[in-house]
């Protein structure tokens, strides 16, 4: 590897631990500053952090991988997540932020404990096992993908990759909690979104024009040239990818750390535009990749996920694809940083303070001490699944995304909305998301006789749409909106709404 | 180029950026709804 761009690398990752040093104070105040940054957020930091947060190594080489392979079909995968994420960001966003600050709620099973003044505690520890259970699988599985990066990019291997992946995430997220986390995450998002932009330009610059990737395409045919001649439920199954992000808790806390809610409206336009020409950034990638590497076999190992570096390796100097790799490390970090502090999270303020401490005052300090040592807790089981159960952790994460927004997605619209939600209902919601995202992804064979085939089962009612997040989110709604209908709404329920409504 | 690369790599994205385009022209801060004209 060349020395420039090992040194581009490592600058970058000094960088991180410098801004995660940098906001140590800031965030040292209290639970409120590790976890929310106290609310005290930008509109620029707080659109890119959320669209940054997001996306993970999925975007940068899963979507660059799915272009180059099978062309136009990458689209759907794109076009579905970003349209509800601009209806998330110009809608709901108002009313996270709004009920955040209302009641002092700094996490999402904090919302749901007190939108249902549920002092049980049924949903607070519910919704916190899901999301530690998911965030520890999901940091889990960017590390071993940035030990693949890392490996990659700086010539060691991937298990002390890995290491080096936890090392600096852990460093600047203990330190700097949610401050480090979004500023890091800005910084993430315009290396994303400059090698998705600068690397196409030239792919096309160096062909002369657009005209070699249309006429490669034409000749390709198929999926290249024709983005309907995949199936209906192919489709809508790709566009179903938007229904994990109404549920994923990493995206939906960054609208609750904006500082002016008058802002939100410019934050959503940023992050729109951000979300848009980063996908089509990778779209463009993988179509451009197609003329420069006809044969998938041109690939290391055959790996269409290779385009991305390869094209990057192929056509710039070893400063630019320093960047290049940087941004895959970027995509990596900036969701796995997330994720750690939303699970912490759950830990400390959700488990820990609310469910145990009961009236019991306990100073803020000690809270960010334990939010610190709960983070390197969570830091070390992810490092402990990444090693010892990669099979594990790719299983889990396969459907994270999808479960989480079938658990969460249906019960927190619905309560943010809907007066006659209760807490049965979002109980119910919630499980339900979840056992039938599990049993249509991988469905355990003892319950077929009892079951029948519950993925044949949704493929024929759902017109051949089988992707679990789409079933999922479905059940999820429909259990949310019955068991509320049977059960009594808590009384201050119109209140609340009319509250963060206004 | 077909109708569809070109509903693809340009329809679509710019589909989604007139819809946030849109929203921002005609969403109205909240507390402007309530009559408290913040940005009046």
């Amino acid at each position: 590897m060349n020395a420039i761009t090992v040194s581009v690398i490592i600058a970058y990752l000094l960088l991180l631990v410098l801004i995660g040093w940098y906001s140590t104070r800031a965030s040292s105040g209290g639970v409120s500053d590790f976890f929310l940054a106290g609310r005290g957020l930008g509109k620029f930091t707080v659109a890119l952090s959320a669209v940054s947060s997001g996306r993970s190594g999925w975007l940068v080489l899963g979507v660059t991988g799915m272009a180059y392979a099978s062309g136009l079909n990458a689209v759907w995968a794109l076009t579905g997540y970003i349209t509800v994420e601009v209806l998330l960001f110009y809608f709901a966003a108002y009313r996270y932020r709004r009920y955040s600050e209302l009641y002092d709620a700094i996490t999402i099973p904090d919302i749901l404990a007190t939108r249902f003044g549920d002092k049980s505690g049924l949903l607070r520890v519910t919704a916190s096992l899901i999301i530690v259970f998911f965030m520890v699988a999901y940091v889990g599985s960017q590390l071993v993908a940035g030990g693949t990066a890392f490996s990659s990019g700086l010539g060691i291997s991937p298990t002390a990759g890995l290491w080096a992946t936890a090392a600096i995430i852990l460093a600047y997220t203990m330190l700097g909690g949610f401050h480090a986390v979004s500023k890091t995450d800005v910084l993430q998002a315009i290396f994303m979104l400059f090698s998705l932009v600068i690397l196409p330009l030239v792919a096309i610059i160096n062909l002369g024009g657009f005209g070699p990737i249309i006429a490669t395409m034409n000749q390709l045919g198929g999926g290249f040239s024709d983005p309907f001649v995949f199936g209906f439920g192919a489709i809508m199954g790709l566009l179903g990818i938007g229904f994990g992000s109404p549920g994923n808790p990493h995206i939906l806390v960054r609208y609750m750390s904006l500082k002016n809610i008058n802002e939100m409206k410019q934050a959503a336009l940023i992050g729109s535009i951000w979300n848009v020409v980063m996908g089509w950034g990778a779209v463009m990638i993988g179509l451009a990749g197609r003329v420069y590497f006809p044969d998938i076999n041109m690939l290391p190992d055959g790996n269409k996920e290779a385009i991305f570096p390869m094209l990057g390796q192929h056509l710039t100097n070893p400063f630019f694809l320093g960047i290049f790799l940087v941004a895959i490390l970027a995509a990596i970090m900036s969701s796995a940083d997330s994720q750690l502090l939303v699970g912490s999270s759950a830990l400390v303020r959700d488990i820990y303070h609310r469910l145990f401490g009961g009236d019991r005052e306990i100073p803020e300090q000690q809270l960010v001490l334990y939010s610190r040592l709960a983070t390197a807790l969570l830091m070390g089981m992810a490092i402990i699944l990444a090693l010892g159960a990669k099979e594990f952790v790719f299983w889990m994460v396969l459907f994270a995304w999808g479960g989480l927004g079938a658990c969460f997605g249906p019960p927190l619209l619905l309560s943010l909305y809907w007066k006659r939600t209760t807490r049965w209902g979002v109980f119910w919601g919630m499980v339900s998301g979840l056992v039938t995202v599990v049993l249509v992804k991988k469905q355990p064979v003892w319950t077929v006789p009892l079951l029948g085939d519950v993925k044949a089962f949704f493929g024929k009612v759902l017109f051949g749409i089988t992707y679990e997040a789409v079933p999922g989110f479905l059940v999820a709604l429909l259990v949310t909106v019955v068991v509320s209908l049977l059960t009594q709404p808590p009384a201050d329920a119109a209140e609340k709404l009319e509250k963060i409504a206004a | 180029m077909t109708f569809g690369i070109f509903l693809a790599l340009f329809g679509i994205p710019l589909g989604i950026l007139a819809l946030s385009a849109i929203l921002y022209v005609t969403v109205k801060d909240p507390e402007n709804a309530a009559g408290k004209g913040v940005d009046a």
